[in-house]
């Protein structure tokens, strides 16, 4: 596939008429109005992995409100164009109307809505992130797992109601436009009931029934039941408030056919069940808290339940993150958190979780240290030391150190530096590969940034070249430019040049996969 | 060779930017008004934007737990909050999912938080207003308009946005 001129010419029509938009003069702002928001992303290059050169990609997320007093009318519209054999595509994906005041929301199309901590259902989004496929064919789509129906939400005094009903998207949710895999999968109707009774302590319940589900197995229709219970210590007991301390616990349990007053919680297997508790104590600028999980037979295709891994900002600690198994999962998360003196702060994390009919192994563990604070004036600094394992990734073992250093410098420009080493250890492989991860950065307040980011591995797993019937064993290198500012009040540029490492990535606790990618790449989002 | 359906399609989206920028462009920061909210803060009690905007400017923070530019943001609003005490006030709207609840209170004290925290699990708010990167930060006269629209956080960042609040405040745009 030959690359063409005219594509980038094209897109750049599109974004200086972009620009020229801000140059017609303001009118009256009016109580009727629409609002609209844009992603464009725009690739010229290829995926490593796979024999195509000089791909150009084009995707395109438009979303356009039109609000009238206390409605909302939206639409979603997402476009794809790919020039090599790819899955293109033009869809409405998203369509609602929306009510609301202060008390009552009431949504009717593509909705939202979490019960409890999502054991039993959760429909969300993650706003920004377009998700790409190069394994079945190429994709890329925005990645929201929406409910089609209508959600009701209200709030009347110490009461919290929540009522939905609908289809799922289908999770893992797949591409738009993919025929022959299913994208919406049954319908689910259901709610849930919260009240405040008093002094700290609040009650709730949920229900959900599902239809239709392939996933069902022994019966077309499945029934859930929820019981959650949270406590605020500081107005249970009003002495521990004023003595500085603050005590908050949290329970949920969830179950499949459930029957409450026979079966109340139980956690024998044989018991579709999922059980999450949270306790947080703390004092001053200190917290301690520990989180459970408990799940058995719980992956119901729409609900996401606390995994229990901690989001952490180095990047190659993040990437060891895990994907959660609901259907056989015990595990812990302890966080503490605090600051030391002055404006410095102490992070640990302990996450782990066992799996399979052995309770004593686990299957992922997590241990995450990090000190952040100014060791000068203008300079702001963080260490941290991380080490686990992760069988789903095939890691038997990482060890993980790094660093970051942040100088203000004069005129509102600022320098950083990231630098992260990571050992692994692969459970079929001898020694212990490592990872070297650099990024400088030099950023101006109001302008923008320049990012350097360079990554070497000598792991096995990404030293081989699929295309080649070699084994390699070389070092891989990827290095990219990164350039991100705001072109105006409405406009947000980022540009790509180079190789990037794709693989597991987390974003609000939800991981997924990215292809390895090479070449430049323009991002523009726009909001009017 | 050019793909033709391609162009076409690059073209057509090239237009309608054309035919599309200027109507979009009057609702450009300043004019467009801040769309109202209810959102429970960290004890479960409800906080409304339009009784909050009563009392003066409110500067909304979009951020996560999980978010490193958040975190050095954080620190830097709340001087700035407790140094506009009385004039203008910051709600942090926490756009953590259900799931990290439990991190966001602990965060806060631990970078020495005291702003009201909202909870936006749903993103519902973040949608409202467009918020695709955290952290994005408004802006928001007493009168509903937003004046300034920050993405992402940079070292001088909220320099940039103290001195917008300052010229906001020098207009006197009251409630």
């Amino acid at each position: 596939m030959t690359f063409s001129p005219w594509r980038p010419v094209l897109a750049g029509i599109g974004l200086i008429a972009l620009l020229a938009g801000d140059m017609a003069p303001p009118a009256h702002a009016a109580e009727n109005r629409v609002q609209a928001s844009n992603l464009l992303l725009y690739q010229v290059g290829r995926d490593p992995n796979t024999p195509e050169n000089d791909v150009t990609r084009f995707f395109d997320h438009v979303q356009l409100d039109y609000l009238a007093g206390e409605f909302r009318y939206g639409l979603r519209a997402d476009l794809y164009r790919t020039s090599e054999a790819g899955q293109v595509y033009e869809n409405i994906t998203q369509k609602y109307l929306e009510w609301s005041n202060r008390n009552l929301d009431v949504r009717v199309g593509n909705a939202y809505a979490t019960i409890g901590r999502g054991l039993l259902f959760r429909a969300f989004e993650l706003p920004g992130i377009v998700r790409e496929v190069n394994t079945i064919t190429d994709s890329k789509y925005a990645d929201s797992r929406d409910l089609e129906g209508a959600v009701v939400k209200g709030r009347y005094g110490r009461f919290r109601i929540q009522a939905l009903t609908g289809r799922p998207m289908a999770y893992p949710d797949n591409p738009p436009g993919l025929g022959f895999l299913i994208r919406r999968d049954g319908t689910v109707s259901g709610g849930h009931i919260g009240v405040d009774v008093g002094r700290g302590v609040s009650v709730g319940s949920g229900y959900m029934r599902a239809d239709g589900f392939v996933f069902a197995g022994d019966a077309d229709r499945q029934e859930y039941g929820s019981f959650d219970l949270a406590l605020d210590g500081s107005r249970l007991a009003p002495a521990l408030s004023a003595a500085g301390w603050d005590v908050r616990l949290y329970a949920e349990y969830a179950g499949r056919h459930w029957t409450p007053i026979t079966d109340p919680f139980s956690t024998v297997d044989g018991n579709p069940h999922a059980l999450y508790t949270s306790a947080a104590l703390a004092y001053d600028r200190w917290s301690l808290t520990y989180e459970t999980k408990d799940y058995r037979d719980f992956s119901l295709a729409f609900n996401d339940p606390p995994n229990l891994v901690p989001e952490l900002t180095p990047s190659l600690v993040n990437r060891r993150s895990h994907f959660l198994i609901a259907d056989d999962e015990r595990g812990h998360l302890i966080g503490l958190q605090g600051a030391a003196w002055r404006d410095w702060t102490i992070h640990y994390e302990r996450a782990d979780a066992r799996t399979g009919e052995d309770p004593n192994r686990l299957r992922y563990r997590l241990n995450y240290l990090e000190l952040a604070g100014p060791p000068l004036a203008d300079t702001r600094g963080s260490i941290f030391l991380a080490e686990g394992r992760d069988d789903l990734e095939a890691l038997a073992g990482h060890k993980t150190i790094g660093f970051s250093l942040e100088q203000s410098l004069p005129q509102g420009f600022a320098a950083t530096g990231d630098v992260e080493y990571q050992q692994v250890e692969r459970p079929y492989n001898e020694g212990e590969p490592d990872e070297v991860l650099v990024s400088m950065t030099v950023s101006h307040a109001g302008t923008g940034s320049v990012s350097l980011v360079w990554e070497q591995s000598n792991d096995p797993q990404l030293t081989d070249d699929p295309l080649t019937l070699d084994i390699e064993t070389a070092s891989r290198r990827w290095l990219g430019v990164i350039v991100q500012g705001s072109l105006n009040d409405n406009h947000e540029m980022g540009i790509f040049v180079g190789k990037r490492r794709g693989g597991t990535a987390c974003t609000s606790g939800t991981c997924y996969l990215v292809p390895d990618f090479e070449g430049v790449e323009v991002r523009l989002t726009s909001r009017f | 060779m050019v793909d033709s359906k391609f162009s076409r399609i690059a073209a057509a989206f090239a237009i309608s930017m054309v035919l599309a920028g200027p109507a979009l462009a009057q609702l450009r920061a300043g004019q467009e008004s801040a769309l109202d909210f209810t959102l429970d803060d960290l004890r479960g009690a409800p906080v409304t934007l339009s009784d909050v905007l009563a009392d003066g400017p409110v500067i909304l923070d979009f951020w996560a737990t999980w978010c490193k530019p958040c975190r050095k943001a954080l620190p830097r609003l709340q001087k700035l909050a407790t140094q506009y005490e009385g004039r203008a006030r910051v709600l942090a709207i926490s756009i953590d999912d259900p799931r990290s609840r439990t991190k966001i209170a602990p965060t806060a004290r631990s970078l020495g938080i005291t702003l009201p925290v909202l909870l936006d699990g749903d993103k519902t708010v973040a949608s409202l207003y467009r918020v695709s990167s955290i952290p994005t930060t408004f802006l928001i006269a007493a009168d509903g308009r937003i004046m300034a629209v920050h993405n992402g956080y940079r070292d001088g960042e909220i320099k940039k946005l103290e001195s917008e609040l300052n010229r906001l405040l020098a207009e006197g745009t009251g409630p």
